[in-house]
Protein backbone atom coordinates (compact mmCIF):
# COMPACT_ATOMS: atom_id res chain seq x y z
CA UNK A 1 0.00 0.00 0.00
CA UNK A 2 2.80 2.36 0.98
CA UNK A 3 4.69 1.46 -2.21
CA UNK A 4 1.59 2.09 -4.33
CA UNK A 5 1.20 5.54 -2.76
CA UNK A 6 4.82 6.32 -3.45
CA UNK A 7 4.45 5.30 -7.09
CA UNK A 8 1.36 7.47 -7.51
CA UNK A 9 3.17 10.39 -5.87
CA UNK A 10 6.20 9.90 -8.12
CA UNK A 11 3.98 9.74 -11.23
CA UNK A 12 2.12 12.93 -10.27
CA UNK A 13 5.39 14.68 -9.46
CA UNK A 14 6.98 13.57 -12.74
CA UNK A 15 3.99 14.68 -14.83
CA UNK A 16 3.88 18.02 -13.00
CA UNK A 17 7.58 18.60 -13.65
CA UNK A 18 7.20 17.59 -17.31
CA UNK A 19 4.22 19.89 -17.90
CA UNK A 20 5.97 22.69 -16.03
CA UNK A 21 9.01 22.26 -18.26
CA UNK A 22 6.73 22.36 -21.32
CA UNK A 23 5.16 25.61 -20.11
CA UNK A 24 8.57 27.17 -19.47
CA UNK A 25 9.83 25.99 -22.83
CA UNK A 26 6.90 27.56 -24.69
CA UNK A 27 7.01 30.68 -22.53
CA UNK A 28 10.48 31.35 -23.90
CA UNK A 29 8.53 31.61 -27.13
CA UNK A 30 10.17 32.82 -30.24
CA UNK A 31 13.29 33.86 -28.33
CA UNK A 32 14.16 30.17 -28.34
CA UNK A 33 14.92 30.36 -32.07
CA UNK A 34 18.42 30.48 -33.29
CA UNK A 35 18.69 33.16 -35.95
CA UNK A 36 19.23 36.61 -34.51
CA UNK A 37 20.05 40.00 -35.96
CA UNK A 38 20.07 42.84 -33.45
CA UNK A 39 16.74 42.65 -31.62
CA UNK A 40 15.15 40.51 -34.36
CA UNK A 41 14.77 36.76 -34.02
CA UNK A 42 13.61 34.30 -36.67
CA UNK A 43 13.80 30.71 -37.81
CA UNK A 44 13.93 29.11 -41.24
CA UNK A 45 11.69 26.32 -39.98
CA UNK A 46 8.33 28.09 -39.56
CA UNK A 47 5.54 26.09 -41.16
CA UNK A 48 7.96 23.35 -42.09
CA UNK A 49 7.67 19.63 -41.46
CA UNK A 50 11.42 19.70 -40.79
CA UNK A 51 10.97 21.84 -37.68
CA UNK A 52 11.76 20.15 -34.37
CA UNK A 53 8.98 19.26 -31.94
CA UNK A 54 9.69 22.26 -29.70
CA UNK A 55 9.82 24.72 -32.61
CA UNK A 56 6.54 23.33 -33.97
CA UNK A 57 4.88 23.68 -30.58
CA UNK A 58 6.09 27.27 -30.16
CA UNK A 59 4.92 28.23 -33.65
CA UNK A 60 1.55 26.54 -33.00
CA UNK A 61 1.09 28.64 -29.87
CA UNK A 62 2.59 31.89 -31.11
CA UNK A 63 1.99 31.96 -34.85
CA UNK A 64 -0.14 29.12 -36.13
CA UNK A 65 -0.14 28.59 -39.90
CA UNK A 66 3.01 30.53 -40.66
CA UNK A 67 4.27 30.49 -44.23
CA UNK A 68 7.52 28.63 -44.93
CA UNK A 69 10.69 30.71 -45.31
CA UNK A 70 10.75 30.62 -49.11
CA UNK A 71 7.41 32.46 -49.13
CA UNK A 72 7.70 34.76 -46.12
CA UNK A 73 10.15 35.37 -43.30
CA UNK A 74 8.91 36.54 -39.92
CA UNK A 75 11.20 38.42 -37.55
CA UNK A 76 10.11 39.05 -34.01
CA UNK A 77 11.43 41.59 -31.49
CA UNK A 78 10.57 42.05 -27.83
CA UNK A 79 13.34 44.59 -27.17
CA UNK A 80 14.72 47.72 -28.82
CA UNK A 81 18.16 47.79 -30.43
CA UNK A 82 19.72 48.57 -27.03
CA UNK A 83 18.17 45.48 -25.47
CA UNK A 84 15.48 47.24 -23.43
CA UNK A 85 12.05 45.58 -23.33
CA UNK A 86 9.54 47.29 -25.64
CA UNK A 87 7.27 49.48 -23.54
CA UNK A 88 3.86 50.55 -24.84
CA UNK A 89 4.23 53.89 -23.10
CA UNK A 90 7.32 54.80 -25.15
CA UNK A 91 7.64 56.03 -28.71
CA UNK A 92 9.82 54.03 -31.12
CA UNK A 93 11.16 54.43 -34.64
CA UNK A 94 11.78 51.26 -36.66
CA UNK A 95 14.00 52.30 -39.55
CA UNK A 96 16.40 50.66 -41.96
CA UNK A 97 17.28 50.19 -45.62
CA UNK A 98 14.90 48.50 -48.10
CA UNK A 99 14.57 44.76 -47.51
CA UNK A 100 15.24 42.13 -50.14
CA UNK A 101 11.57 41.17 -50.40
CA UNK A 102 8.42 41.95 -52.39
CA UNK A 103 6.71 43.54 -49.41
CA UNK A 104 7.49 44.27 -45.77
CA UNK A 105 5.24 45.10 -42.88
CA UNK A 106 5.77 45.88 -39.20
CA UNK A 107 2.99 44.95 -36.75
CA UNK A 108 2.69 45.46 -32.99
CA UNK A 109 1.19 42.72 -30.80
CA UNK A 110 0.42 42.50 -27.11
CA UNK A 111 2.19 39.81 -25.13
CA UNK A 112 -0.94 37.68 -25.66
CA UNK A 113 0.00 37.58 -29.40
CA UNK A 114 -3.13 39.52 -30.40
CA UNK A 115 -3.39 42.95 -31.99
CA UNK A 116 -3.39 45.91 -29.61
CA UNK A 117 -6.88 47.47 -29.35
CA UNK A 118 -7.19 51.02 -30.68
CA UNK A 119 -10.00 52.96 -32.28
CA UNK A 120 -8.18 53.69 -35.56
CA UNK A 121 -7.09 50.10 -36.30
CA UNK A 122 -3.53 51.43 -36.35
CA UNK A 123 -1.87 48.03 -36.10
CA UNK A 124 0.88 48.06 -38.74
CA UNK A 125 2.92 49.84 -41.39
CA UNK A 126 4.11 48.36 -44.65
CA UNK A 127 5.42 49.02 -48.13
CA UNK A 128 7.03 47.28 -51.07
CA UNK A 129 10.58 46.05 -50.87
CA UNK A 130 11.92 49.01 -52.86
CA UNK A 131 11.05 51.35 -50.01
CA UNK A 132 13.12 51.85 -46.88
CA UNK A 133 11.61 50.42 -43.72
CA UNK A 134 10.11 53.15 -41.58
CA UNK A 135 7.48 52.70 -38.89
CA UNK A 136 6.68 54.63 -35.75
CA UNK A 137 4.92 53.33 -32.67
CA UNK A 138 3.57 55.08 -29.61
CA UNK A 139 0.65 55.36 -27.19
CA UNK A 140 -0.62 58.47 -28.98
CA UNK A 141 0.16 57.63 -32.62
CA UNK A 142 0.06 60.16 -35.43
CA UNK A 143 -1.41 59.39 -38.84
CA UNK A 144 0.10 56.22 -40.28
CA UNK A 145 1.76 55.29 -37.00
CA UNK A 146 1.22 52.14 -34.95
CA UNK A 147 -0.67 52.31 -31.65
CA UNK A 148 0.63 50.79 -28.42
CA UNK A 149 -0.73 51.01 -24.86
CA UNK A 150 0.93 52.83 -22.00
CA UNK A 151 1.79 50.51 -19.15
CA UNK A 152 1.82 47.39 -21.32
CA UNK A 153 4.81 45.65 -22.90
CA UNK A 154 4.49 44.70 -26.56
CA UNK A 155 6.29 42.88 -29.36
CA UNK A 156 6.94 43.69 -33.00
CA UNK A 157 6.74 41.34 -35.97
CA UNK A 158 8.50 42.28 -39.19
CA UNK A 159 7.13 40.28 -42.11
CA UNK A 160 8.96 40.01 -45.41
CA UNK A 161 6.81 38.49 -48.17
CA UNK A 162 8.58 37.10 -51.21
CA UNK A 163 12.00 37.22 -49.53
CA UNK A 164 15.14 37.36 -51.66
CA UNK A 165 17.82 34.71 -51.06
CA UNK A 166 20.04 37.34 -49.43
CA UNK A 167 17.44 38.73 -47.01
CA UNK A 168 18.85 36.97 -43.96
CA UNK A 169 22.33 38.28 -44.77
CA UNK A 170 21.15 41.87 -45.13
CA UNK A 171 20.73 44.66 -42.64
CA UNK A 172 17.52 44.70 -40.60
CA UNK A 173 15.96 47.90 -39.27
CA UNK A 174 17.01 49.42 -35.97
CA UNK A 175 14.40 49.84 -33.23
CA UNK A 176 15.17 53.17 -31.63
CA UNK A 177 13.45 54.41 -28.47
CA UNK A 178 12.64 58.08 -29.06
CA UNK A 179 10.95 59.03 -25.80
CA UNK A 180 8.97 57.69 -22.85
CA UNK B 1 11.97 -1.27 -2.62
CA UNK B 2 13.58 1.40 -4.77
CA UNK B 3 16.47 3.35 -3.38
CA UNK B 4 16.28 7.17 -3.46
CA UNK B 5 18.30 7.28 -6.69
CA UNK B 6 15.82 4.89 -8.24
CA UNK B 7 12.92 7.17 -7.36
CA UNK B 8 14.76 10.18 -8.82
CA UNK B 9 15.37 8.33 -12.08
CA UNK B 10 11.73 7.22 -12.16
CA UNK B 11 10.42 10.77 -11.62
CA UNK B 12 12.86 12.15 -14.22
CA UNK B 13 11.74 9.54 -16.78
CA UNK B 14 8.07 10.35 -16.17
CA UNK B 15 8.83 14.09 -16.45
CA UNK B 16 10.62 13.60 -19.78
CA UNK B 17 7.80 11.48 -21.11
CA UNK B 18 5.24 14.10 -20.04
CA UNK B 19 7.34 16.87 -21.65
CA UNK B 20 7.73 15.12 -24.98
CA UNK B 21 4.10 13.98 -25.08
CA UNK B 22 2.75 17.46 -24.33
CA UNK B 23 5.13 19.11 -26.82
CA UNK B 24 4.21 16.64 -29.56
CA UNK B 25 0.46 17.04 -28.97
CA UNK B 26 0.40 20.85 -28.92
CA UNK B 27 0.49 21.54 -32.72
CA UNK B 28 -2.41 19.19 -33.47
CA UNK B 29 -4.39 20.48 -30.50
CA UNK B 30 -3.88 24.14 -31.45
CA UNK B 31 -4.81 23.37 -35.05
CA UNK B 32 -7.95 21.57 -33.89
CA UNK B 33 -8.96 24.56 -31.73
CA UNK B 34 -8.23 27.04 -34.54
CA UNK B 35 -10.21 24.96 -37.04
CA UNK B 36 -13.15 24.95 -34.64
CA UNK B 37 -13.05 28.74 -34.48
CA UNK B 38 -12.59 29.05 -38.25
CA UNK B 39 -15.67 26.93 -38.79
CA UNK B 40 -17.63 30.01 -37.71
CA UNK B 41 -16.30 31.62 -40.89
CA UNK B 42 -17.59 28.92 -43.24
CA UNK B 43 -18.59 25.28 -43.15
CA UNK B 44 -16.41 22.34 -44.16
CA UNK B 45 -15.37 22.18 -47.84
CA UNK B 46 -16.52 25.72 -48.59
CA UNK B 47 -14.45 28.89 -48.94
CA UNK B 48 -15.09 31.51 -46.29
CA UNK B 49 -13.93 35.09 -46.51
CA UNK B 50 -12.96 36.70 -43.23
CA UNK B 51 -13.03 40.45 -42.68
CA UNK B 52 -9.73 42.22 -42.05
CA UNK B 53 -8.19 41.34 -38.69
CA UNK B 54 -8.87 43.59 -35.74
CA UNK B 55 -7.92 43.46 -32.07
CA UNK B 56 -11.47 42.41 -31.27
CA UNK B 57 -11.60 39.48 -33.70
CA UNK B 58 -9.46 36.79 -32.09
CA UNK B 59 -9.63 33.77 -34.34
CA UNK B 60 -5.92 32.94 -34.61
CA UNK B 61 -2.86 34.33 -32.88
CA UNK B 62 -0.68 36.94 -34.60
CA UNK B 63 -2.96 37.64 -37.53
CA UNK B 64 -1.54 40.04 -40.09
CA UNK B 65 -3.70 43.16 -40.28
CA UNK B 66 -2.31 43.70 -43.82
CA UNK B 67 -3.78 40.49 -45.19
CA UNK B 68 -7.28 39.46 -46.15
CA UNK B 69 -7.70 35.78 -45.27
CA UNK B 70 -10.00 33.38 -47.06
CA UNK B 71 -10.13 29.90 -45.61
CA UNK B 72 -11.40 26.45 -46.45
CA UNK B 73 -11.57 23.78 -43.79
CA UNK B 74 -11.40 20.65 -45.87
CA UNK B 75 -12.30 17.07 -45.10
CA UNK B 76 -11.23 14.40 -47.57
CA UNK B 77 -13.12 11.54 -45.91
CA UNK B 78 -15.75 11.53 -48.68
CA UNK B 79 -13.30 12.19 -51.51
CA UNK B 80 -10.97 14.80 -53.01
CA UNK B 81 -11.63 18.52 -52.70
CA UNK B 82 -10.95 21.12 -55.39
CA UNK B 83 -9.53 24.56 -54.60
CA UNK B 84 -9.63 27.36 -57.17
CA UNK B 85 -8.30 30.89 -56.95
CA UNK B 86 -8.79 33.40 -59.77
CA UNK B 87 -6.23 36.23 -60.13
CA UNK B 88 -6.77 38.94 -57.52
CA UNK B 89 -5.87 42.61 -58.03
CA UNK B 90 -3.46 42.93 -55.11
CA UNK B 91 0.33 43.35 -54.76
CA UNK B 92 0.62 39.79 -53.42
CA UNK B 93 -1.59 36.79 -52.88
CA UNK B 94 -0.91 33.16 -52.16
CA UNK B 95 -2.62 29.85 -51.55
CA UNK B 96 -1.22 27.58 -48.84
CA UNK B 97 -2.46 24.22 -47.62
CA UNK B 98 -1.84 22.90 -44.07
CA UNK B 99 -2.37 19.40 -42.81
CA UNK B 100 -3.88 18.77 -39.38
CA UNK B 101 -0.40 18.76 -37.78
CA UNK B 102 0.17 22.37 -39.00
CA UNK B 103 2.65 21.41 -41.74
CA UNK B 104 2.47 23.59 -44.85
CA UNK B 105 2.21 20.97 -47.60
CA UNK B 106 1.60 23.36 -50.51
CA UNK B 107 2.32 27.04 -51.12
CA UNK B 108 1.96 28.99 -54.36
CA UNK B 109 1.77 32.73 -54.91
CA UNK B 110 0.56 35.05 -57.66
CA UNK B 111 3.98 35.18 -59.36
CA UNK B 112 4.25 31.38 -59.33
CA UNK B 113 0.85 31.35 -61.04
CA UNK B 114 2.14 33.80 -63.72
CA UNK B 115 -0.88 36.00 -63.22
CA UNK B 116 -3.25 33.16 -64.04
CA UNK B 117 -5.71 31.19 -61.91
CA UNK B 118 -4.79 28.36 -59.57
CA UNK B 119 -6.66 25.07 -59.56
CA UNK B 120 -5.60 22.12 -57.42
CA UNK B 121 -7.11 18.98 -55.99
CA UNK B 122 -6.52 17.87 -52.40
CA UNK B 123 -6.64 14.11 -52.01
CA UNK B 124 -5.58 11.20 -49.81
CA UNK B 125 -3.34 8.51 -51.23
CA UNK B 126 -5.38 6.26 -53.53
CA UNK B 127 -8.23 8.70 -54.14
CA UNK B 128 -8.87 9.10 -57.88
CA UNK B 129 -8.28 12.51 -59.43
CA UNK B 130 -8.79 13.45 -63.12
CA UNK B 131 -5.66 13.34 -65.27
CA UNK B 132 -3.97 16.69 -65.67
CA UNK B 133 -5.33 18.23 -62.49
CA UNK B 134 -2.51 19.19 -60.16
CA UNK B 135 -2.96 17.19 -56.98
CA UNK B 136 -1.69 17.67 -53.44
CA UNK B 137 -1.68 14.36 -51.55
CA UNK B 138 -2.29 14.64 -47.81
CA UNK B 139 -1.65 12.24 -44.97
CA UNK B 140 -4.71 13.41 -43.02
CA UNK B 141 -8.37 13.88 -43.97
CA UNK B 142 -8.70 17.28 -42.41
CA UNK B 143 -6.70 20.45 -42.87
CA UNK B 144 -6.89 24.04 -43.94
CA UNK B 145 -6.45 25.82 -47.27
CA UNK B 146 -5.63 29.48 -46.73
CA UNK B 147 -5.67 32.31 -49.28
CA UNK B 148 -3.68 35.34 -48.15
CA UNK B 149 -4.18 38.59 -50.03
CA UNK B 150 -2.10 41.66 -49.30
CA UNK B 151 -4.23 44.72 -48.66
CA UNK B 152 -1.81 47.64 -49.03
CA UNK B 153 -4.18 50.01 -47.27
CA UNK B 154 -7.51 49.41 -45.61
CA UNK B 155 -9.29 51.54 -48.24
CA UNK B 156 -8.27 48.97 -50.88
CA UNK B 157 -10.12 46.17 -49.09
CA UNK B 158 -13.54 46.60 -50.76
CA UNK B 159 -12.21 45.95 -54.29
CA UNK B 160 -10.03 43.06 -53.10
CA UNK B 161 -12.96 41.58 -51.20
CA UNK B 162 -15.01 41.53 -54.42
CA UNK B 163 -12.14 39.89 -56.37
CA UNK B 164 -11.45 37.15 -53.85
CA UNK B 165 -15.04 35.91 -53.75
CA UNK B 166 -14.43 33.99 -56.98
CA UNK B 167 -12.13 31.65 -55.00
CA UNK B 168 -13.76 28.28 -54.45
CA UNK B 169 -13.51 25.14 -52.36
CA UNK B 170 -15.80 22.17 -52.99
CA UNK B 171 -15.80 18.39 -53.27
CA UNK B 172 -14.21 17.53 -56.62
CA UNK B 173 -16.84 17.35 -59.36
CA UNK B 174 -19.35 19.32 -57.35
CA UNK B 175 -17.86 22.77 -57.65
CA UNK B 176 -19.99 25.31 -55.86
CA UNK B 177 -21.73 27.80 -58.12
CA UNK B 178 -20.39 31.29 -57.72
Amino acid sequence: MRLALRIVFALVLGIAIGLGATWLSLRAGISAFEERSGPWITSRDFGSAEAGARARAIVAVRGLMALPAREAIYFNAATDSEGRALDGGCRYRIAGPPLSARWWSVTAYGTDSHLIPNARHAYSSGDDGAEAVLALTGPEPGLGEIATRAGEPFELTLRAYGPGPDLLDGELPEIERLSC
Amino acid sequence: MLRPIGWIVFVAAVAMLAYWTATALIPGTMMHLAMGRLEQNAGVNTMGHAPLSTAERRIIVRPSPDLAYSTCLFDLAEGPVEITVAPIGAPYWSLSVYDERTNAVFVRNDRDANGGPLRIALARAGQAVPDGLETVRLSSDRGLALVRILVPERDAFAAIDTDRRSAGCAPLGRRESQ
